[in-house]
């Protein structure tokens, strides 16, 4: 027996323990590093800390939008051994019930290590009660975070805007500019447009964490950062104001500064709280007010053209004035239509105005003077002003969504209808119907260049972002004529219409108020017609400019001038004017 | 490099298994200790009592000598495999597998205990029939005794036990002068019904195999430690992190590390430097074993110095390339390191029965 050489378990063990030394080598010295890194993934842990957005204040500092604390219960994915446990467990804790934890944590779900928000914005009480028993569920952690909170919801939201999740499409452009998944950004409003100065600079806790994730020390901490307080030119006493006046109806109303742009206020009727974007357990509102017919969500006084009827005049007016087609005592006859081959076009007044010239045409709002003086100057120099008047171009106000409206021109019809220009277009154009659409905005840029005599200064809401001033900067004019005794013509006109006792606006006027103003009536098909006022106070030197339009409002020259009287009764009563 | 040899030969198998045996205990501190208070037993002051107890084994059997305890060899194999029954009827459930017998004191594993006597009665058997080995009957025969209690280890069930007898079989009787046949033919057989034996297992042992074969099957589970190992083992880098800062082991990342993951905590906090003097001290060892079995020339006393060789070097072996990932986590114990009372005392019996055969040849 015995025959084997001994040396056989020499080798076999010799090359055994070169294998594991070999082995252990590559581990520990050659692949070293991705080790090294696997053991600090295990150990490093970060646990975000939200950044409160910036402040929105008014132009008297006062409070629009801020943040609150809100508690919210989560939820670590990766601690939870037993999901099902942990979420009865909670559900006891909260009173919230587990199905309804359940589908928070499916809907907030990202990865395994950040934590899931299952409940919001706990009662104080509830969430002190949370924190002294929260050890007994393992994986769950009681959050404070900033939550924003809407002052005075309905009167501002179209201003402010709303926050919401960022979607797929925000995310893949603002990735690159540190932008997470999941966050809250701007998507209307002052919040959107505004949104990379409002948006603070998340923080996070750096800890070390063992095996059950408990957390054993500290290891690092990045406060938040606030984002930059925004100071807005709005005056939160006339906005609500506003608000107030046009709760019945659907429309927007803008007022603003005719000589440096600042907005003082912008109302959209009907309004939206901007709150229940925040809240995650308001999600029928959300929805609700996404569907509802009358649009809430939809800044009308920026994002929608509307035909401005009559108001329109004022720029045919200008037009005619400075062609120098039409004088000062150019008169018309106006027996109550106008006859254009087989065609009949009327006058709002049946009975006519009789002989009108250009003040009288705008005073009355005559149709037939201004089918004649439609006819005299032709469509294309009508284009040409409207465009210098602002039309069909962006105002260039700080609020995302802004529209361009249209104004037609033979050219335009040719290219997109491939349709030659009738005079009837022309008619239709001269009082501000048929193709032409007009926003709010542009209504009220249009009619502070009258105001001021051939210029207007961009609107603006933004005054201040944090320390730095946008004030003087923004003024950027639109002028159109350097001559100003035509204005002087159409001031006239404007100041009868609501002071003579044949005017349209007579309901706009106020004792010791010199409004000025035009009044438009804009038909639509098949409905109730678009009323609008647009106008400036005072006649002699003019300090604020206002649009107001409704929406299937009827006669301009009743709801909204009965708003612009007591519109400007109030700006009188703030020292405004 | 002779001055070196004749230095190393100074070395008696005692020292090595000594210095073993210390840093097991320092590693078995670094690993009770937890900074969360997680862990209330303090291993390294429990091991230190099993060494103590391991004491008196040395002494006993240096004192009776081998040779007596192979006259008793079958009457202990008997007792052991009867306590092996016992176990299945009443063991405690430990980790899912019932191994223990309580006895009040201490927990008796039977199945560590099982490789003592098995080679005792192997040896003995082998040794009386030394010339009647070339027929079937001399396969046979050891076949069933190391049979036995493979399947009532398995049954346990504790696979890792149940596997390092296999190579004490095989490789005692091989040296023996077995046929060759008889040993290929039982290995073919076992290959063969593989299949079967594969049902047999418990999903808990298929589970390690099957995550073996691809730890991130199942990263959060049964691969999970066999991950944590690897990271544990890397991360020690050339250096270590040190002694009580390694932090898969502080904050407890990696399970079952006092007892089958304890190399990983040498890995990772003693860096590669630390490991590999783990490993020459094992070298070291198995070279000094192999020496008495050259120079004794009893039968008897030979074939229980290597059996005792290849039962280390099979655990120290499985073990490390085990905490590496490089062979199924199948529950072996690192000799003399590894805490545990049954595993400790039955190496160290083991060392002391090779040390008695190294004293007995000096009285020839």
């Amino acid at each position: 027996m015995f025959y084997v050489k001994k040396n056989i378990f020499k080798t076999v063990i010799y090359l055994s323990f070169i294998f594991l030394a070999f082995n252990l080598f590559y581990l520990q010295v050659i692949s070293y590093p991705i080790h090294k890194q696997r053991s600090l993934e295990n150990i490093i842990r970060i646990i975000p800390l939200e950044a409160p957005r910036g402040i929105i204040y008014d132009r008297n500092n006062r409070i629009l939008v801020d943040n609150r604390i809100s508690f919210d219960l989560a939820i670590i994915p990766q601690e939870v051994d037993n999901i099902d446990i942990t979420l009865e467990n909670l559900s006891k804790l909260c009173g919230i019930s587990k199905k309804r934890l359940y589908k928070n944590y499916k809907r907030n779900y990202t990865t395994p290590f950040i934590p899931v928000t299952v409940a919001c914005d706990l009662d104080k009480r509830k969430a002190f009660f949370i924190d002294e028993n929260i050890a007994s569920v393992p994986g769950a952690i009681l959050l404070s975070n900033p939550r924003r909170n809407y002052r005075n919801p309905q009167a501002i939201s179209h201003i402010v805007g709303h926050i919401g999740k960022i979607d797929e499409a925000e995310y893949k452009i603002l990735r690159g500019y540190g932008y997470k998944i999941r966050e809250y950004v701007g998507k209307s409003g002052i919040e959107k447009y505004y949104n990379s100065y409002l948006r603070g600079e998340d923080g996070g806790i750096q800890v070390e964490v063992d095996s059950a994730s408990r957390r054993v020390r500290r290891l690092g901490y990045k406060s938040p950062k606030k984002g930059k307080d925004i100071f807005l030119t709005i005056d939160i006493d006339i906005q609500r104001m506003v608000n107030l006046l046009l709760r019945e109806e659907t429309g927007a109303c803008i007022a603003m500064d005719v000589k440096s742009g600042e907005i003082l206020a912008l109302v959209n009727s009907p309004g939206f709280d901007p709150n229940i974007f925040v809240d995650p357990t308001k999600q029928r509102q959300r929805l609700a007010s996404l569907r509802q017919k009358d649009y809430p969500m939809l800044n009308r006084a920026i994002s929608s053209a509307y035909p401005p009827g009559s108001a329109f005049k004022i720029v045919v007016a200008a037009a005619a004035l400075y062609s120098g087609k039409i004088k000062k005592d150019t008169s018309f006859y106006c027996s109550g239509t106008y006859n254009l081959g087989k065609a009949k076009f009327s006058c709002w007044e049946k009975k006519g105005h009789g002989s009108q010239n250009i003040i009288q045409g705008l005073t009355h709002s005559c149709n037939i003077f201004f089918y004649n003086v439609g006819r005299v100057i032709g469509p294309n120099l009508i284009h040409r002003y409207s465009v210098r008047f602002g039309l069909s171009q962006p105002t260039g106000v700080d609020l995302p969504g802004e529209v361009s409206g249209l104004v037609p021109s033979p050219l335009w019809k040719r290219l997109n209808k491939n349709e030659s220009w009738y005079p009837g277009d022309t008619l239709n154009f001269t009082i501000g119907q048929g193709y032409l659409l007009i926003t709010p905005i542009q209504a009220l840029k249009m009619i502070t260049l009258i105001a001021n005599k051939g210029f207007t200064p961009r609107p603006f809401l933004a005054r201040r972002i944090g320390k730095l001033n946008l004030e003087g900067n923004k003024v950027n004019r639109t002028t159109i004529a350097e001559e100003k005794n035509e204005f002087d013509i159409i001031q006239q006109a404007l100041f009868n219409a609501e002071n003579d006792s044949t005017g349209t606006g007579q309901r706009a006027r106020v004792e010791g108020l010199k409004i000025c103003g035009k009044t438009g009536t804009a038909q639509v098909p098949k409905a109730e017609t678009h009323a609008w006022f647009a106008g400036y106070v005072p006649y002699d030197s003019p300090k604020i400019s206002f649009v107001i339009f409704l929406e299937h409002g009827g006669g301009g020259g009743r709801k909204p001038a009965d708003m612009a009287r007591v519109l400007c009764k109030y700006l009188r009563e703030r020292g405004y004017l | 490099m002779i001055k070196l040899k004749l230095k190393i030969a100074k070395f008696d198998v005692f020292i090595i298994m000594a210095a073993l045996c210390i840093i097991g205990l320092i590693v078995l501190h670094s690993a009770s200790y937890a900074p969360a208070g997680l862990l209330t037993k303090n291993f390294a002051k429990m091991q230190s009592v099993w060494i103590l107890f391991s004491l008196a084994a040395i002494f006993f059997v240096l004192k009776y000598g081998y040779e007596k305890l192979l006259d008793k060899a079958y009457i202990l194999y008997a007792i052991n495999i009867a306590l092996l029954l016992l176990v299945l009827i009443i063991g405690k459930t430990a980790l899912g597998a019932k191994r223990w017998i309580n006895l009040g004191l201490f927990l008796l594993q039977p199945a560590e205990l099982c490789k003592v006597t098995f080679i005792l009665a192997l040896v003995r058997y082998i040794t009386d029939n030394q010339y009647k080995l070339d027929n079937i009957r001399g396969f046979i025969v050891p076949f069933v005794i190391m049979l036995l209690p493979v399947v009532l280890i398995i049954k346990q069930p504790d696979l890792g036990t149940a596997l390092t007898l296999l190579p004490i079989f095989f490789v005692t009787l091989f040296v023996s002068g077995v046929k060759k046949r008889y040993l290929l033919w039982s290995i073919m057989a076992g290959i063969i019904s593989s299949p079967f034996l594969w049902n047999i297992l418990r999903p808990y042992q298929k589970n390690r195999i099957l995550v073996f074969l691809n730890p991130n099957q199942d990263p959060l589970g049964a691969g999970y430690t066999v991950i944590q190992s690897k990271i544990a083992i890397g991360s020690g880098g050339l250096w270590g992190k040190g002694w009580m800062a390694g932090t898969q082991n502080q904050l407890n990342f990696l399970p079952e590390r006092h007892t089958d993951f304890i190399f990983s905590i040498i890995g990772e906090e003693w860096g590669f430097l630390g490991v590999v003097l783990v490993l020459m001290l094992f070298l070291l060892l198995f070279i000094r074993l192999l020496k008495i079995a050259d120079s004794t020339t009893d039968p008897a006393g030979k074939l229980l110095v290597i059996a005792t060789v290849i039962l280390l070097w099979f655990q120290v072996f499985v073990n490390i390339a085990m905490v590496m990932g490089l062979v199924p986590a199948v529950g072996l114990p690192l000799p003399f390191l590894t805490y545990g009372g049954s595993n400790l005392i039955v190496a160290i019996i083991l060392i002391a029965l090779a040390e008695s055969v190294k004293q007995r040849r000096k009285v020839f």
